[in-house]
């Protein structure tokens, strides 16, 4: 028997190959088409009379493959933004490297003057290097979802709701699963999908 | 080779068909995301699957032949519905004129009477 967790999984793992597939296009063009997706597979599962893995399957199916999608999605991108938004991000990538060897060199010339410096230095990269820490994912299931947003958003994740109906007991509006699941490790600053009963209720 | 041949062809076809036909949808009414891509796909033959129609859309939508707004649904998430714009309209009209005659046209040869 396939739990109604199990089944917000299967969305999640979906929507994770999508993600990876859409790489390649502008951040936003990304963001919207997962958006349009996410929400045609909430308003398809609403309309399932039983919520069972086969029919989930079927609704994925239907949707398609990410790479299909992926495919369609680049023959349809004509706006010239894509070049520039990734020169933009070599040029954040290059202001960062210089910013480190100038710390590094700083650091090196004050080591070489002085051994009180050394704290200091070494505080500095230590604050460029947290940028990517991994840390634990708060366990956010049952909360309200302006509640999880905080909460997540203080550590640092960004946060993607699913609205999803099949079963469970929490109230509408709040959050019935998440992925990655809470206590497993994840980067700063990636996306935790929250699995959310509408506020409208299900029928 | 002359199967290949034929389905570069029939997929470039579809591809510059497929627009019109989401822009034929929504003459009578407006409708949401998942109706319009379930509605296409329904139609069998057209797209590879629902997924692909939304690029599709936010393309149509980009060029100005569509736009959109949020309602409240009875149930699920809100739905984000498109609608006509006159430019919209206009380019239903032009090609819908324009297919008729391309239509026509080499109906008439395949059958091999005088155009």
């Amino acid at each position: 028997m396939t739990t109604n967790e199990d089944l917000d999984q299967i969305v999640n793992q979906y929507l994770t190959r999508l993600e990876t597939a859409l790489a390649d296009l502008p951040p936003e063009r990304r963001r919207q088409l997962i958006e349009s997706i996410t929400d045609h597979i909430s308003e398809a599962r609403v309309t399932l009379a039983v919520a069972s893995e086969v029919a989930l399957r079927d609704i994925l199916d239907r949707v398609g493959q990410p790479g299909d999608i992926a495919a369609a999605a680049l023959a349809d991108e004509v706006t010239p933004e894509h070049p520039q938004a990734t020169g933009s991000r070599r040029g954040i990538a290059t202001g960062v490297a210089i910013v480190i060897v100038i710390l590094i060199v700083l650091g090196t010339f004050l080591v070489s003057r002085s051994n009180t410096s050394v704290p200091t230095t070494t505080a500095t990269v230590t604050t460029i290097t947290t940028t990517s820490v991994s840390i634990p994912v708060p366990n956010v299931i049952g909360e309200t979802l302006g509640t999880a947003e905080s909460v997540l958003e203080r550590d640092l994740f960004k946060v993607s709701v699913v609205f999803s109906c099949s079963g469970s007991g929490v109230p509408v509006g709040s959050v019935k699963s998440q992925g990655p699941a809470a206590g497993s490790s994840a980067a700063q600053g990636s996306q935790v999908r929250l699995f959310v009963t509408p506020v409208k209720g299900c029928p | 080779m002359i199967a290949k041949r034929s389905s570069n062809l029939m997929s470039q076809m579809r591809r510059g068909a497929i627009e019109y036909c989401v822009l034929a949808l929504l003459r009578d009414r407006d409708m949401y995301g998942f109706e319009l891509t379930r509605a296409l796909s329904t139609a069998g033959g057209l797209v590879a699957s629902e997924g692909t129609v939304y690029p599709l859309l936010a393309r149509i939508r980009q060029d100005g032949l569509v736009e959109t707004f949020w309602e409240a649904s009875p149930q699920g998430p809100p739905r984000r519905y498109y609608r006509l714009t006159n430019d919209g309209r206009l380019a239903l009209e032009t090609f819908r004129d324009q297919w008729r005659q391309f239509r026509d046209t080499v109906d008439a040869i395949m059958k091999g009477s005088d155009v």
